[in-house]
Protein backbone atom coordinates (compact mmCIF):
# COMPACT_ATOMS: atom_id res chain seq x y z
CA UNK A 1 0.00 0.00 0.00
CA UNK A 2 1.36 3.25 -1.21
CA UNK A 3 2.25 6.19 1.24
CA UNK A 4 2.24 9.13 0.18
CA UNK A 5 3.25 10.53 3.88
CA UNK A 6 5.71 7.40 4.62
CA UNK A 7 7.46 7.89 1.21
CA UNK A 8 8.34 11.77 1.02
CA UNK A 9 10.26 11.36 4.33
CA UNK A 10 12.76 8.78 2.10
CA UNK A 11 12.57 11.37 -0.81
CA UNK A 12 15.42 13.82 0.90
CA UNK A 13 17.45 11.06 1.29
CA UNK A 14 16.75 9.74 -1.99
CA UNK A 15 17.68 13.30 -3.40
CA UNK A 16 20.56 13.44 -1.69
CA UNK A 17 21.88 10.00 -3.08
CA UNK A 18 21.94 8.49 0.72
CA UNK A 19 19.77 5.94 0.23
CA UNK A 20 20.87 2.35 -0.29
CA UNK A 21 21.16 1.09 -3.69
CA UNK A 22 18.56 -1.85 -2.78
CA UNK A 23 16.03 0.46 -1.21
CA UNK A 24 16.75 2.72 -4.31
CA UNK A 25 15.12 0.11 -6.66
CA UNK A 26 11.93 -0.18 -4.32
CA UNK A 27 11.56 3.48 -4.23
CA UNK A 28 11.86 4.12 -7.79
CA UNK A 29 9.28 1.20 -8.08
CA UNK A 30 6.61 3.31 -5.17
CA UNK A 31 7.53 6.70 -7.26
CA UNK A 32 6.44 4.42 -10.45
CA UNK A 33 3.16 4.20 -8.86
CA UNK A 34 2.25 7.80 -7.26
CA UNK A 35 2.81 11.23 -9.72
CA UNK A 36 2.61 13.06 -6.24
CA UNK A 37 5.94 11.89 -4.85
CA UNK A 38 7.06 11.70 -8.41
CA UNK A 39 7.08 15.33 -8.54
CA UNK A 40 7.64 15.53 -5.17
CA UNK A 41 11.16 13.92 -6.00
CA UNK A 42 11.55 16.09 -9.45
CA UNK A 43 11.37 19.47 -7.02
CA UNK A 44 14.18 18.31 -4.06
CA UNK A 45 16.39 16.75 -7.15
CA UNK A 46 16.52 20.20 -9.16
CA UNK A 47 16.52 22.35 -5.85
CA UNK A 48 19.50 20.47 -5.16
CA UNK A 49 21.16 20.31 -7.86
CA UNK A 50 20.57 23.86 -8.52
CA UNK A 51 21.92 24.95 -4.99
CA UNK A 52 25.27 22.40 -6.12
CA UNK A 53 25.61 24.59 -9.36
CA UNK A 54 25.37 27.80 -7.32
CA UNK A 55 27.63 26.79 -5.10
CA UNK A 56 30.20 25.59 -7.37
CA UNK A 57 30.56 28.84 -9.17
CA UNK A 58 31.64 30.80 -5.81
CA UNK A 59 34.55 28.79 -5.95
CA UNK A 60 37.40 31.34 -6.12
CA UNK A 61 39.77 31.62 -9.28
CA UNK A 62 42.94 29.75 -9.64
CA UNK A 63 44.79 32.76 -9.01
CA UNK A 64 43.35 33.00 -5.72
CA UNK A 65 45.57 30.16 -4.33
CA UNK A 66 48.96 31.66 -4.06
CA UNK A 67 48.14 34.17 -2.35
CA UNK A 68 46.59 32.50 0.25
CA UNK A 69 49.10 29.75 0.64
CA UNK A 70 51.74 32.62 1.51
CA UNK A 71 49.47 33.83 4.15
CA UNK A 72 48.78 30.79 5.76
CA UNK A 73 52.85 30.17 5.48
CA UNK A 74 53.14 33.65 6.85
CA UNK A 75 50.63 32.98 10.09
CA UNK A 76 51.79 29.67 10.61
CA UNK A 77 55.43 31.04 10.97
CA UNK A 78 53.97 33.39 13.34
CA UNK A 79 52.59 31.25 15.13
CA UNK A 80 54.88 29.14 15.62
CA UNK A 81 57.19 31.99 16.06
CA UNK A 82 54.78 33.62 18.76
CA UNK A 83 55.01 29.89 20.47
CA UNK A 84 58.66 29.55 20.68
CA UNK A 85 59.24 33.14 22.06
CA UNK A 86 56.90 32.38 24.80
CA UNK A 87 58.28 29.43 25.86
CA UNK A 88 61.04 31.38 26.19
CA UNK A 89 60.44 34.36 27.54
CA UNK A 90 57.27 34.55 28.53
CA UNK A 91 56.35 38.11 29.18
CA UNK A 92 53.83 40.71 26.97
CA UNK A 93 51.23 38.95 24.65
CA UNK A 94 53.77 36.00 24.84
CA UNK A 95 53.04 35.80 28.21
CA UNK A 96 49.16 36.22 27.73
CA UNK A 97 49.16 33.68 25.04
CA UNK A 98 51.35 31.02 27.47
CA UNK A 99 49.05 32.11 30.67
CA UNK A 100 45.77 31.50 28.36
CA UNK A 101 47.07 28.29 27.36
CA UNK A 102 47.70 27.57 31.29
CA UNK A 103 44.43 28.52 32.03
CA UNK A 104 42.78 26.62 29.45
CA UNK A 105 45.06 23.62 29.57
CA UNK A 106 43.23 20.07 30.42
CA UNK A 107 44.24 16.85 31.61
CA UNK A 108 42.47 13.72 31.35
CA UNK A 109 41.71 12.20 34.81
CA UNK A 110 39.64 9.26 35.69
CA UNK A 111 36.34 10.54 37.44
CA UNK A 112 36.90 8.51 40.69
CA UNK A 113 40.38 10.20 41.25
CA UNK A 114 39.33 13.59 40.12
CA UNK A 115 35.97 12.95 42.84
CA UNK A 116 38.43 12.03 45.06
CA UNK A 117 40.15 14.60 44.70
CA UNK A 118 37.75 17.59 45.02
CA UNK A 119 36.13 15.57 48.66
CA UNK A 120 40.12 15.98 49.57
CA UNK A 121 39.69 19.38 49.28
CA UNK A 122 36.59 20.14 50.66
CA UNK A 123 37.62 18.01 53.41
CA UNK A 124 40.49 20.17 53.94
CA UNK A 125 39.19 23.61 53.29
CA UNK A 126 35.99 22.40 56.00
CA UNK A 127 38.81 21.65 58.15
CA UNK A 128 40.67 24.97 58.34
CA UNK A 129 37.36 26.52 58.56
CA UNK A 130 36.76 24.62 61.89
CA UNK A 131 39.88 25.11 63.25
CA UNK A 132 39.68 28.73 63.06
CA UNK A 133 36.11 29.08 64.72
CA UNK A 134 37.70 27.12 67.38
CA UNK A 135 40.80 29.11 67.72
CA UNK A 136 38.66 32.13 67.90
CA UNK A 137 36.22 31.15 70.60
CA UNK A 138 38.86 30.41 73.13
CA UNK A 139 40.88 33.12 75.48
CA UNK A 140 44.28 34.32 74.24
CA UNK A 141 46.56 33.05 77.22
CA UNK A 142 49.23 30.95 77.29
CA UNK A 143 49.25 27.55 77.99
CA UNK A 144 48.81 26.44 81.88
CA UNK A 145 51.18 24.74 83.64
CA UNK A 146 49.95 21.59 85.29
CA UNK A 147 52.04 21.11 89.04
CA UNK A 148 51.05 17.96 90.90
CA UNK A 149 51.59 18.13 94.81
CA UNK A 150 50.45 15.66 97.09
CA UNK A 151 48.80 17.27 100.17
CA UNK A 152 47.74 15.54 103.30
CA UNK A 153 44.04 16.19 104.16
CA UNK A 154 43.64 15.03 107.64
CA UNK A 155 40.10 13.06 108.03
CA UNK A 156 38.33 13.81 111.00
CA UNK A 157 36.41 10.78 111.90
CA UNK A 158 33.79 11.91 113.97
CA UNK A 159 31.48 9.28 116.22
CA UNK A 160 28.30 10.20 117.90
CA UNK A 161 28.98 10.44 121.75
CA UNK A 162 25.62 9.01 123.19
CA UNK A 163 25.14 9.61 127.02
CA UNK A 164 22.75 7.30 129.10
CA UNK A 165 21.99 8.93 132.16
CA UNK A 166 20.89 6.70 134.94
CA UNK A 167 18.47 7.73 137.40
CA UNK A 168 18.38 6.83 140.81
CA UNK A 169 15.17 5.32 141.85
CA UNK A 170 16.11 6.42 145.63
CA UNK A 171 15.46 10.18 145.07
CA UNK A 172 16.24 11.45 148.45
CA UNK A 173 19.39 9.61 148.51
CA UNK A 174 20.58 10.88 145.28
CA UNK A 175 19.07 14.41 146.59
CA UNK A 176 21.10 14.46 149.38
CA UNK A 177 23.93 13.27 147.35
CA UNK A 178 23.20 16.30 144.73
CA UNK A 179 23.39 18.57 148.01
CA UNK A 180 26.67 16.99 149.51
CA UNK A 181 28.49 17.30 146.15
CA UNK A 182 27.29 21.20 145.85
CA UNK A 183 28.18 22.12 149.22
CA UNK A 184 31.79 20.50 148.65
CA UNK A 185 31.60 22.23 145.39
CA UNK A 186 30.81 25.78 147.35
CA UNK A 187 33.37 25.14 149.49
CA UNK A 188 36.05 24.03 147.81
CA UNK A 189 35.22 27.22 145.68
CA UNK A 190 35.28 29.78 148.32
CA UNK A 191 38.44 27.92 149.32
CA UNK A 192 39.69 28.82 146.15
CA UNK A 193 38.96 32.65 146.32
CA UNK A 194 40.24 32.76 149.73
CA UNK A 195 43.62 31.55 148.54
CA UNK A 196 43.61 33.79 145.12
CA UNK A 197 42.96 36.80 147.66
CA UNK A 198 45.66 35.98 150.17
CA UNK A 199 48.23 35.47 147.36
CA UNK A 200 46.87 38.84 146.46
CA UNK A 201 45.70 37.86 142.70
CA UNK A 202 43.59 39.55 140.46
CA UNK A 203 39.83 38.02 139.63
CA UNK A 204 40.14 36.34 136.55
CA UNK A 205 39.61 38.18 133.25
CA UNK A 206 39.48 37.64 129.90
CA UNK A 207 41.94 41.08 128.86
CA UNK A 208 45.03 39.78 127.07
CA UNK A 209 43.29 36.63 125.77
CA UNK A 210 44.25 35.09 122.35
CA UNK A 211 42.57 32.54 120.95
CA UNK A 212 45.02 30.04 119.38
CA UNK A 213 45.58 29.56 116.25
CA UNK A 214 44.39 25.73 115.87
CA UNK A 215 41.92 24.00 117.73
CA UNK A 216 41.89 21.13 119.46
CA UNK A 217 39.29 18.72 119.45
CA UNK A 218 39.46 16.04 121.85
CA UNK A 219 37.52 13.24 120.31
CA UNK A 220 35.68 11.24 123.21
CA UNK A 221 35.80 7.78 122.25
CA UNK A 222 33.63 4.83 123.61
CA UNK A 223 30.45 5.18 125.97
CA UNK A 224 29.13 5.34 129.05
CA UNK A 225 28.56 1.28 127.73
CA UNK A 226 31.21 0.49 127.35
CA UNK A 227 32.29 2.41 130.59
CA UNK A 228 30.46 -0.19 132.18
CA UNK B 1 46.59 6.90 3.94
CA UNK B 2 49.50 7.66 0.89
CA UNK B 3 52.41 7.24 1.79
CA UNK B 4 53.57 10.96 0.74
CA UNK B 5 50.92 12.21 2.96
CA UNK B 6 52.10 10.16 6.18
CA UNK B 7 55.55 11.24 5.47
CA UNK B 8 53.90 15.13 5.17
CA UNK B 9 52.44 14.54 8.31
CA UNK B 10 55.43 13.00 10.34
CA UNK B 11 57.27 15.57 9.02
CA UNK B 12 54.75 18.72 10.05
CA UNK B 13 54.85 16.66 13.82
CA UNK B 14 58.29 17.63 13.57
CA UNK B 15 57.25 20.90 13.17
CA UNK B 16 58.24 21.64 10.07
CA UNK B 17 55.83 24.43 8.37
CA UNK B 18 56.94 23.97 4.87
CA UNK B 19 55.69 20.19 5.11
CA UNK B 20 52.25 21.17 6.55
CA UNK B 21 51.62 23.84 3.99
CA UNK B 22 52.45 20.74 1.22
CA UNK B 23 49.63 18.85 3.06
CA UNK B 24 47.08 21.35 3.34
CA UNK B 25 47.32 22.25 -0.51
CA UNK B 26 45.62 18.59 -0.68
CA UNK B 27 42.33 20.19 1.36
CA UNK B 28 42.76 23.98 1.46
CA UNK B 29 39.55 24.73 -1.40
CA UNK B 30 37.46 22.06 0.63
CA UNK B 31 38.01 23.78 4.05
CA UNK B 32 37.95 27.00 2.53
CA UNK B 33 34.61 26.78 0.38
CA UNK B 34 33.00 25.04 3.59
CA UNK B 35 33.84 28.17 5.28
CA UNK B 36 32.50 30.28 2.47
CA UNK B 37 29.22 28.50 2.28
CA UNK B 38 29.39 28.82 6.09
CA UNK B 39 29.70 32.59 6.90
CA UNK B 40 29.10 33.80 3.17
CA UNK B 41 32.03 36.58 3.19
CA UNK B 42 35.51 35.90 1.50
CA UNK B 43 37.44 37.52 3.82
CA UNK B 44 35.80 36.13 6.92
CA UNK B 45 35.74 32.58 5.03
CA UNK B 46 39.71 33.11 4.81
CA UNK B 47 40.22 34.01 8.44
CA UNK B 48 38.25 31.17 9.09
CA UNK B 49 39.71 28.68 7.32
CA UNK B 50 42.93 29.83 8.17
CA UNK B 51 42.05 29.43 12.01
CA UNK B 52 41.14 25.80 11.08
CA UNK B 53 44.81 25.37 9.36
CA UNK B 54 46.26 26.92 12.93
CA UNK B 55 44.38 25.01 15.29
CA UNK B 56 45.56 21.79 12.69
CA UNK B 57 48.98 22.50 12.93
CA UNK B 58 49.16 23.25 16.89
CA UNK B 59 47.25 19.48 17.25
CA UNK B 60 49.05 17.75 14.40
CA UNK B 61 51.44 16.13 17.14
CA UNK B 62 48.22 14.82 18.73
CA UNK B 63 47.53 13.12 15.28
CA UNK B 64 47.69 9.42 15.77
CA UNK B 65 46.71 7.90 12.37
CA UNK B 66 43.45 6.55 14.06
CA UNK B 67 41.49 7.90 11.13
CA UNK B 68 42.25 9.26 8.05
CA UNK B 69 43.74 12.94 7.80
CA UNK B 70 40.89 14.61 6.44
CA UNK B 71 38.23 13.17 8.88
CA UNK B 72 40.79 14.69 11.48
CA UNK B 73 40.65 18.11 10.11
CA UNK B 74 37.08 17.92 10.04
CA UNK B 75 36.45 17.60 13.41
CA UNK B 76 38.77 20.74 14.05
CA UNK B 77 37.08 22.39 10.80
CA UNK B 78 33.71 21.91 13.01
CA UNK B 79 34.90 22.97 16.33
CA UNK B 80 36.25 25.91 14.84
CA UNK B 81 32.97 26.76 13.41
CA UNK B 82 30.70 26.19 16.57
CA UNK B 83 33.54 28.45 18.28
CA UNK B 84 32.97 31.19 15.89
CA UNK B 85 29.13 30.82 15.89
CA UNK B 86 29.73 30.74 19.78
CA UNK B 87 31.96 33.98 20.04
CA UNK B 88 29.95 36.11 18.05
CA UNK B 89 32.62 38.06 16.55
CA UNK B 90 31.13 37.78 12.87
CA UNK B 91 27.99 38.70 11.85
CA UNK B 92 26.81 36.95 8.78
CA UNK B 93 27.01 39.96 6.13
CA UNK B 94 25.38 39.81 3.36
CA UNK B 95 27.94 39.75 0.09
CA UNK B 96 26.36 42.02 -2.45
CA UNK B 97 26.85 40.97 -5.81
CA UNK B 98 27.36 43.90 -8.44
CA UNK B 99 25.77 43.12 -11.43
CA UNK B 100 26.04 45.28 -14.67
CA UNK B 101 24.60 44.60 -17.54
CA UNK B 102 27.45 45.52 -20.42
CA UNK B 103 26.01 46.08 -24.02
CA UNK B 104 28.09 44.03 -26.63
CA UNK B 105 30.54 46.42 -27.99
CA UNK B 106 31.93 47.14 -24.24
CA UNK B 107 32.17 43.00 -24.40
CA UNK B 108 33.68 42.98 -27.92
CA UNK B 109 35.92 45.87 -26.89
CA UNK B 110 37.42 44.32 -23.87
CA UNK B 111 39.74 41.88 -24.15
CA UNK B 112 39.43 40.44 -21.07
CA UNK B 113 35.96 39.66 -20.85
CA UNK B 114 34.55 36.14 -21.82
CA UNK B 115 32.32 35.51 -24.83
CA UNK B 116 28.56 37.08 -24.30
CA UNK B 117 27.32 33.38 -24.04
CA UNK B 118 30.09 32.77 -20.90
CA UNK B 119 29.17 36.52 -19.42
CA UNK B 120 25.52 35.02 -19.54
CA UNK B 121 26.29 31.84 -17.66
CA UNK B 122 28.93 33.75 -14.93
CA UNK B 123 26.11 35.95 -14.69
CA UNK B 124 23.16 33.44 -14.11
CA UNK B 125 25.42 31.08 -12.01
CA UNK B 126 26.23 34.67 -9.81
CA UNK B 127 22.65 35.14 -9.11
CA UNK B 128 21.98 31.52 -8.39
CA UNK B 129 24.74 31.71 -5.92
CA UNK B 130 22.95 34.94 -4.64
CA UNK B 131 19.39 33.26 -4.25
CA UNK B 132 21.23 30.21 -2.45
CA UNK B 133 23.53 32.04 -0.15
CA UNK B 134 20.15 34.45 0.79
CA UNK B 135 18.06 31.17 1.36
CA UNK B 136 21.03 29.58 3.45
CA UNK B 137 21.33 33.62 5.26
CA UNK B 138 17.84 32.26 6.53
CA UNK B 139 18.88 29.31 8.35
CA UNK B 140 20.44 29.73 11.62
CA UNK B 141 24.54 28.69 11.76
CA UNK B 142 23.83 25.33 13.34
CA UNK B 143 21.59 24.41 10.84
CA UNK B 144 23.58 25.74 7.75
CA UNK B 145 26.65 23.90 9.30
CA UNK B 146 24.74 20.88 9.51
CA UNK B 147 23.31 21.39 5.80
CA UNK B 148 26.53 21.41 4.88
CA UNK B 149 28.12 18.45 6.54
CA UNK B 150 25.30 16.83 5.05
CA UNK B 151 25.37 18.02 1.17
CA UNK B 152 28.74 18.79 1.15
CA UNK B 153 30.91 16.33 3.01
CA UNK B 154 28.32 13.73 3.13
CA UNK B 155 28.09 12.74 6.66
CA UNK B 156 25.47 10.67 7.56
CA UNK B 157 23.17 11.86 10.49
CA UNK B 158 24.43 10.19 13.07
CA UNK B 159 28.23 11.58 12.84
CA UNK B 160 26.44 15.15 12.28
CA UNK B 161 24.83 14.75 15.59
CA UNK B 162 27.88 13.45 17.42
CA UNK B 163 29.87 16.04 15.43
CA UNK B 164 27.88 19.07 16.55
CA UNK B 165 26.83 18.04 19.44
CA UNK B 166 22.88 17.69 19.31
CA UNK B 167 20.55 14.85 18.59
CA UNK B 168 20.09 13.11 15.26
CA UNK B 169 16.35 14.54 15.00
CA UNK B 170 17.32 18.02 15.07
CA UNK B 171 20.04 17.32 12.56
CA UNK B 172 17.43 15.83 10.48
CA UNK B 173 15.33 18.40 11.05
CA UNK B 174 17.77 21.28 9.88
CA UNK B 175 18.95 19.14 6.59
CA UNK B 176 14.81 19.38 5.95
CA UNK B 177 14.55 22.92 6.63
CA UNK B 178 17.24 24.10 5.05
CA UNK B 179 15.92 22.28 1.71
CA UNK B 180 13.00 23.71 2.15
CA UNK B 181 14.08 27.36 2.48
CA UNK B 182 16.04 26.67 -0.75
CA UNK B 183 12.98 25.27 -2.33
CA UNK B 184 11.21 28.21 -1.26
CA UNK B 185 13.89 30.69 -2.35
CA UNK B 186 15.26 29.27 -5.97
CA UNK B 187 11.18 28.40 -6.52
CA UNK B 188 11.99 25.54 -8.88
CA UNK B 189 10.39 24.48 -11.74
CA UNK B 190 10.22 20.14 -12.64
CA UNK B 191 10.39 21.12 -15.76
CA UNK B 192 13.27 23.59 -15.40
CA UNK B 193 15.81 21.68 -13.84
CA UNK B 194 18.95 23.55 -14.37
CA UNK B 195 17.81 26.98 -13.51
CA UNK B 196 14.46 28.52 -11.66
CA UNK B 197 11.65 30.83 -12.86
CA UNK B 198 12.41 33.62 -10.94
CA UNK B 199 15.65 34.09 -12.07
CA UNK B 200 14.82 33.27 -16.03
CA UNK B 201 12.49 36.24 -15.90
CA UNK B 202 14.79 38.89 -14.42
CA UNK B 203 17.44 37.77 -17.22
CA UNK B 204 14.84 38.22 -19.75
CA UNK B 205 13.83 41.72 -18.23
CA UNK B 206 17.63 42.33 -17.75
CA UNK B 207 18.06 41.72 -21.21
Amino acid sequence: MHNCKALRETLLEMALDKVAPDQNQLLSAELERCGACRKEYALLRNALRVTDQAMQSTAPAENFWPGYNIRLRQRLQDDSAVVSRSAAHPSGPGMLIWLRQLVTASVAVPVPLASAVVLLFVFSIASVIYSRRASTALPATSSPTVITRTVEVPIIQEKPVIRVVYVERDRRAARATAMQRRAERNLATSVATRRNQADGNAPVSLVGFKPANDARLTIIKGSYRDDK
Amino acid sequence: MSSIEDELIKRAQTGDTDSFCLLARGYQRRIYLLALHYCHNPEDAEDLSQDVWLKAYQAIGSFRGESTFYTWLRKITINCFLNHERSGRRQWRGQTTNIEFLGVESIESEPRLMSLADSETSLHNRMLAETVMQALSELTPSQRLIFLLKHHEEMTYEEIAKAVGCSTGTAKKSVFRAVSKLRQHLNVDVQSPTGFRALQAKIEIGV
